[in-house]
């Protein structure tokens, strides 16, 4: 029996769309233990289509879609972050304190107990640190910019826009980067008439009587 | 040269054209965050303006369901009604009128338009695993009532339902065996 293709493919990173930071749920984790992950919000993936990539975010019982067509996209901006390190100083921190409590203590079995703590956020550590540097991914498409969760290291996002690339190339055609000023010159041309009136030259244009003015460069 | 359309998401400065499609991090000028941006030509594509119906000149001529004075162009692809350029919602090749675009997506018989999926067989799984015997009755209450629910859209993990009705019935006979060997216990 021959099995269907799936239409889907998942892109490697799984992000969590959340109002705290990661740093500050390692830090509510002291507070309030493994609750801290409930404050995590929905998890976000990454899945590839035919003709569309597809981000799918569940919150535990719903699975919410939103499809970016490839022919649509507009383009993406990848920017590193410092949660990354900010992470790494705090798990080294909490490391450092459960090492030189454990040196200093007499005691055995607290000697034994902070060593273990210290070594599972050794691990931690060691694990983030072999993740590479965070970043923040943003789509954009004419009508939306989205942030992309998942892709929140900056390798994982460069894998997956090497992945994606070439389909939406092959959507929308290659751009050559030669053409590029071109294009744009000819787009500015074309949606903002007013930088090339006698207006452009003043330091304040008035659109709208009702509006403030707005500086041109 | 700055782009207008492309921001830096940090400080919202317009990227300068040599700062797109580049194999590696530039500064923005703006705020210096390190940022890699990257267009596709659709960047600059035109955005096509909405179409106005034409008005109806000569009578007799066709008109559209939903505004009779404007001249019909294409036929709903799912009801059949004659629509202006106006109502005419294009979709995937189809032609819809507005109601049978809102009720496809309603009833999600339009594939490419459903937005949200309940996962009853992830949640008959979760309650399956639980171990309280009223999460027990749920899974199996759970499982049969939408075994024939489409599941989620990338996993939709038709298993789980088997496997939840097993664990939740174990769960079910293992509490009624714990009260049978309590009420051994107690005459």
């Amino acid at each position: 029996m021959a099995s269907t293709p799936k239409p889907y493919r998942r892109l490697s990173g799984t992000g969590y769309r959340n109002a705290i930071p990661g740093w500050g749920i390692f830090l509510l984790f002291f507070v309030i233990g493994i609750f801290a992950l409930l404050l995590r919000g929905r998890r976000v993936q990454l899945w590839q289509g035919e003709e569309h990539l597809l981000l799918v975010e569940w919150d535990g019982h719903r699975e919410y879609y939103k499809r970016f067509d490839y022919q649509d996209i507009q383009g993406f901006i990848v920017r590193k972050t410092l949660d990354g390190k900010i992470l790494n100083s705090l798990l080294a921190g909490v490391c450092l304190f459960s090492f030189a409590f454990a040196l200093s203590s007499s005691e055995p079995g607290l000697k034994i107990f902070l060593l273990i703590v210290g070594g599972v956020f050794g691990l931690l550590l060691l694990g983030n640190s072999v993740s590479g540097p965070t970043c923040q991914c943003q789509i954009r498409t004419a009508v939306q910019t989205e942030q992309l969760p998942s892709l929140n290291r900056l390798r994982r996002a460069r894998q997956v826009l090497n992945r994606i690339r070439p389909l939406i190339n092959g959507a929308q055609g290659q751009l050559v980067p030669e053409e590029i000023p071109a294009m744009l010159q000819q787009w500015l041309a074309e949606n903002q008439p007013h930088a090339t009136s006698p207006a452009s030259d003043l330091a304040y244009v008035m659109d709208d009587p009702n509006a403030p003015p707005r500086i041109v460069s | 040269m700055n782009f207008p359309l492309m921001q830096c998401p940090k400080c919202f400065t317009a990227l300068p054209a040599k700062l797109v499609n580049q194999p590696n991090l530039l500064p923005c000028p703006g705020c210096a965050a390190l940022l890699q941006a990257e267009i596709f030509p659709a960047l600059f594509r035109r955005i096509a303006s909405g179409r106005e119906g034409e008005l109806v000149m000569v009578e007799g001529e066709s008109s559209c369901f939903f505004h009779p004075q404007k001249k019909a162009v294409v036929p709903c692809d799912v009801c059949g009604r004659f629509l202006c350029a106006l109502c005419d919602c294009e979709f995937k090749g189809q032609h819809l009128c507005p109601g049978c675009l809102e009720s496809g997506q309603k009833k999600k018989s339009i594939q490419g338009l459903e937005t949200m999926r309940v996962l009853h067989s992830r949640t008959a799984l979760m309650l399956s695993i639980l171990p309280f015997f009223i999460t027990g009755i749920g899974a199996i209450w759970i499982a049969l009532r939408y075994r024939k629910e489409p599941g989620s859209l990338v996993q939709p993990m038709r298993w789980a339902f088997s496997v939840a009705l097993v664990l939740g019935s174990l769960q079910i006979l293992l509490l009624l065996l714990g009260i049978l060997f309590l009420a051994s216990f107690h005459y």
